[in-house]
Formats: structure tokens, sequence, C-alpha cells
């Protein structure tokens, strides 16, 4: 039984006299103790869809969802008050750049302590309580990989540089240990040796404490070495999903194979400095999306049924959406 | 053959120490390099180890405080910028910035961006400017169109070809790029990185570029310097670091690349 379970989500944003779809039918699910990654180029709407869990996308855009649920209660038709209680103690968000969404007035120090909830905080009086909080606050910090904690709490935002901020974010949706966290390209610009100490961070929090995560980014290095299972959007649209294994093994999908391709890493037999097999053109912008499959006139197997959207298909929980998918002959 | 040679660049940054402010120094340096034609030279390491700072002395967008850079046998000291030295420099060292589309005026089109330089360096007259830059835009793979578009009309694949454009517009010899591929999708990752091979082996361009990216600098450089507090602490052939990191912080970014790929094959 998934915690999050999406169907069908479509936002449709009015811009003149058209309306676009930004996003049109996506269907996402989480299951609890489950790492999920999300994966898709910039403009696919990934951020969008971590946006409209948390409901922070502007009310003239039109959202609309078969299922939207978190642990059998619908997200739709929650009061704002619920909805706050479930995204303060329950999902935990980390947004994609951390100077922008942190309050630039106050120093991180106090918007980690605020940010821890009361009954995690132990004393009768009120400097035990402050003593308390500066301790948790401090140990958090140090989990994420942030060593200076004496310097950076005292710190505003603008002081800090951007990777301490990613790691802080990190830590600000950690302290209040919520079921699911919903990471929206943690790991971008980072070097090598710190993006490994926050993935390792992630397993061991969902190992341990059965954390699930949705991990939001197209660092399919990162991605292929920890989730369990993956969700690929193309421009909207859900393009292939199922579990991590198979998908490696065996992508069903013309533009996941083209993404699994693009990684040098992932290919031992590749001789340096050769190609790299790539998809022509560039990403549609969401103006000018091409009707039916959207990835069509990109795609080197598109045929004339491709101007009809998919329908979803299912093989066992690998499902794809793609009238010529590559297990199938070339007609 | 070598192509650049660099010999002790320093920089020396050096904040005094004002009652309770600490001093701050920051030393690079002194770096020895030498770079081949054709050759592929890649720089990685922590952040704040001084990478950006030394590509940015290479290209001499901060003076440094000593050394000398030769190119082609025409020596630079990096520390003294004579106009026309400063001016046969730009010609022979091109940078591409990290956020190529940050890097671009928005209320100038394409052609006019990658008209300055030449107006600036050379004394070509408009009409062979003009073609010159239809030229570079065809061969970076845009169309002469272009040359009327402004920056938001443009993808970021788009954008970062304009970049790539603008650095090879005065055929450099050697070609610094800070972070090229990181601000980049997969898909348009791989067709920048298909496109700067291909230009490599038509024009012969020396590419020294910076990447957090172990997998394509695995992929394309011939090179590897890894660097550490400002100074260059391993440097040696690809493979040869990635088999047999010798240094321990080379080591920590090897193992650390080589726990996230995939073992078994696939």
């Amino acid at each position: 039984m998934p915690m999050l379970d999406i169907k069908n989500l479509t936002l449709e944003m009015e811009s003149g006299d058209a309306s676009i779809k930004a996003l049109d039918k996506v269907n996402l699910s989480v299951s609890s103790g489950e790492i999920r990654a999300l994966v898709g180029e910039s403009g696919s709407g990934k951020s969008l869809i971590v946006s409209a869990i948390c409901g922070a996308l502007p009310s003239q855009w039109n959202l609309t969802a078969d299922r939207m649920s978190w642990n059998g209660e619908n997200l739709l038709s929650m009061s704002v008050q619920q909805r706050r209680e479930v995204m303060r103690r329950e999902i935990a968000v980390v947004f994609q750049n951390p100077q922008s969404s942190l309050d630039p007035s106050a120093t991180l120090g106090e918007q980690l302590e605020e940010s821890i909830p009361d009954e995690f905080v132990e004393g009768s009086w009120f400097w035990q309580r402050a003593q308390h909080r500066k301790k948790i606050a401090i140990s958090t910090v140090h989990k994420v990989g942030i060593k200076y904690h004496k310097h950076y709490l005292s710190a505003y935002p603008h002081q800090i540089p951007a990777d301490i901020g990613q790691k802080f974010m990190i830590a600000m949706a950690l302290v209040s240990q919520p079921k699911l966290l919903i990471a929206d390209d943690p790991t971008r610009g980072m070097e090598p040796t710190t993006k490994t100490q926050i993935l390792k961070l992630f397993t061991r929090l969902n190992q341990t404490r059965s954390l699930s995560i949705l991990f939001v980014s197209h660092d399919l290095l990162a991605i292929a070495s920890m989730a369990h299972s993956m969700t690929v959007l193309y421009a909207g649209q859900t393009v292939e999903a199922g579990k991590m294994k198979h998908i490696k093994k065996r992508p069903l999908h013309p533009y996941t194979k083209a993404l699994l391709d693009s990684a040098p890493s992932f290919r031992k037999d590749l001789p340096p400095k050769s190609h790299l097999p790539t998809l022509g053109g560039s990403i549609p912008t969401l103006q000018h999306l091409p009707i039916g499959c959207r990835l069509g006139p990109r795609c080197p197997r598109a045929q004339r049924a491709c101007v009809q959207t998919p329908a979803m298909r299912k093989i066992h929980d690998h499902s794809y959406s793609c009238h010529y998918p590559l297990h199938m002959e070339k007609p | 053959m070598d192509i650049m040679q660099v010999r002790q660049l320093t920089f020396i940054h050096n904040e005094k120490k004002r009652w309770l402010k600490r001093p701050e120094i920051f030393q690079l340096g002194p770096v020895d390099l030498s770079v081949k034609r054709g050759e592929t030279i890649a720089i990685i390491g922590e952040n704040r180890s001084g990478k950006s700072l030394l590509a940015k002395l290479l290209v001499g967008a901060i003076p440094a405080d000593a050394g000398e850079i030769e190119i082609n046998e025409h020596k630079y000291l990096a520390k003294y910028q004579s106009k026309d030295n400063k001016q046969k420099r730009t010609h022979d060292i091109r940078m591409i910035l990290q956020h190529s589309n940050e890097s671009m005026n928005p209320a100038v089109p394409v052609g006019k961006i990658l008209d300055e330089p030449l107006r600036l360096n050379t004394d070509l007259t408009e009409t062979q400017r003009r073609s010159l830059i239809e030229e570079t835009l065809v061969k970076v793979g845009l169309l002469r169109e272009h040359y009327h578009f402004y920056r938001h009309m443009l993808s970021d694949g788009q954008q970062q070809r304009v970049a790539l454009a603008r650095a090879i517009v005065l055929k450099p010899k050697v070609l610094v790029a800070d972070e090229p591929f990181a601000a980049l999708d997969p898909s348009i990752r791989s067709q920048t990185v298909n496109l700067i091979l291909q230009l490599q082996q038509e024009l012969g361009l020396a590419f020294i570029f910076i990447s957090h990216n172990l997998g394509i600098v695995r992929h394309i450089a011939d090179r590897v310097i890894v660097m550490e507090n400002g100074e260059i602490v391993e440097e040696g052939k690809t493979e040869t670091i990635f088999r047999w990191p010798q240094h321990l912080r080379t080591k920590k970014l090897v193992t650390a690349y080589q726990s996230l790929v995939p073992q078994q094959t696939l």
C-alpha cells in the first residue's frame, strides 16, 4: 500500500487564450520504506510535481487529479490547517535553491531551532529547553556533514556558500523526523565526496528509520546507486516507471534508453573520446508542445501513430507509455 | 609539442589582521603546467580548492602575482598586463563560463555578442566579421538565422552553443572552461560533449576544463589534475589516476566516484 499515491495528475495553466497542460496525466506512488527516483530534464515538470504535493502552486493554475492521497487521506480535499499539519510533521521538502528558500533576516541557527518540533525538546525550564534545542541543532548539522557549526549556525543565509546551504536545507528537513523526504535536486553541483556522503546519509536513514524518499534529480549515477524504483518524466508526461533494476537492465521506452546512454559511467565498453549517443533536437518549451507523444519529433522510432498520446501499458510492475517500445520489433 | 607552458604561476590573497578580524590567507600555486596541442586536461578537486581561480588566472581574468605563461614562444608575464599583451592573450586563450545563460547580455542579439570580441581584437571589416560569425555559428551546429536571435529565444543547449561559438570565434589555441557541463541536462550534455570532441579534432584545440562529473572526465580527458588548497597535489594520465590514485585527496575522490558506479556490467 503506497504512502503517497498520485494518479492522473494534470496541471493546466491559462496563458492568453490557450491553456497549456504543463503536467499531463502523471502517475506517481511512493511506498513506505522506498526510495523512489523521479527523473527528467529541466522543464519536464519535476519541480511542479513537488510543488503540487506541497500545495505551493499559485491558485490560478488548475490542478486536477483522479487520486492524490497521503496515507489514504485525500490531499486535495483537506483543509489548509490539516494540509499544513501533514507538511509540517510527515512530509519534508528540500527545495532546489537553498539561498532563496531560507529566510534572509534570521540566522541559520534560529531557523533550524524553530523547525524542531516541541515534543523532541526535553527539560522543564526555558533555559533547559533552549539548551536542548541548541544541542539538537548542532547534532543535526553535524549529521549532514557541516563541520564548523559555531560559524555557520550564527551566519545569515547570504554569508554561506551554496554547498553549505544545500546541506543546511537537508538538515532542516530531517530535524522534524518526517516519514517522507522529498529532495528536489539535493546534490546539484556538489563535489563527488560530499555527494557520496549525502547519498550515504539518505540510504542510512532509509534503512534505519525506514524513511521514504522521493529523490528528484537528473543525476543518473546517484540515482542508480541508491534508488529502488524510478519514474521517468518527459515534458510533463510519465514515460516509464518501474523497479530500478529492471529499467536499468532493459529500458522499454526510447527516451529512458537515451537517458541511460548519456551517462558514460554506465558503459564499460565505451572507448574514451568516442561520440556519445544522443537524441537530436532539444527539449520543447511549454508553449510549443508537440501533440500526442511529446517525445515524437525527437524519437528515433517515431511513426504515424505517435500523434496520438499512447496509453499506459503494464508488464508486471513495469509500466511504460509508448506505441513502439524497445522490446517490440520495429514494424 | 607543447603549445602552452605555465611556470611558477602564483596568486596570493592576503587580508591583513584588523582588530577582531582574523587574517585570511589563501595562496594558489606555484603552478607549473604544460599543455600539448589538441590535449584535454581536466581539473578536479573539492570546492574552494582554487580550481576556478586557476582557470581565471590562465585566461587573465584575474591578474596573478607572479609567474609567466608562454604560448607558442610568446611569453606573457602573468603579473604585468600591457595592453598589447592582453590583446594577444585574448586571441590565444578563451574561456567558457559556468552559467552560459547568465553570461550573455539579454538586450543584445547573438550576432552582436559574437561581434564584440572580433571588433575589439581584430581589424576585420564589417562584412568579413559578419561572414566569420555565420561560419562559426554553423560550426557549432546553429543556423545562420540565429544571428538575429536574442538570449531568451534560445534553449539551454543552444545557449551553450553560443557560448562555445563566442569562445572559438577568435580561433584560440587553448580553451578554458569552468564547469561547462554542470548546468546542462543529460541529453544536452551529451550533445555538448560530442560537439567539443568534434571541434577539438577539427581545430586542434587544447581544452582545459573543470568538472565534478568524473564520468565525463574519465571519458574525454587525456590528463587529470587534482587540486587541494590551492596546490596541485597529483597530476597524471586519466587511466593512471583512476586506477592507481596516489594522493589521499585523489583516493577519496576516486573511491567516492567508484562507489556510485555500478560494479556489474549492464
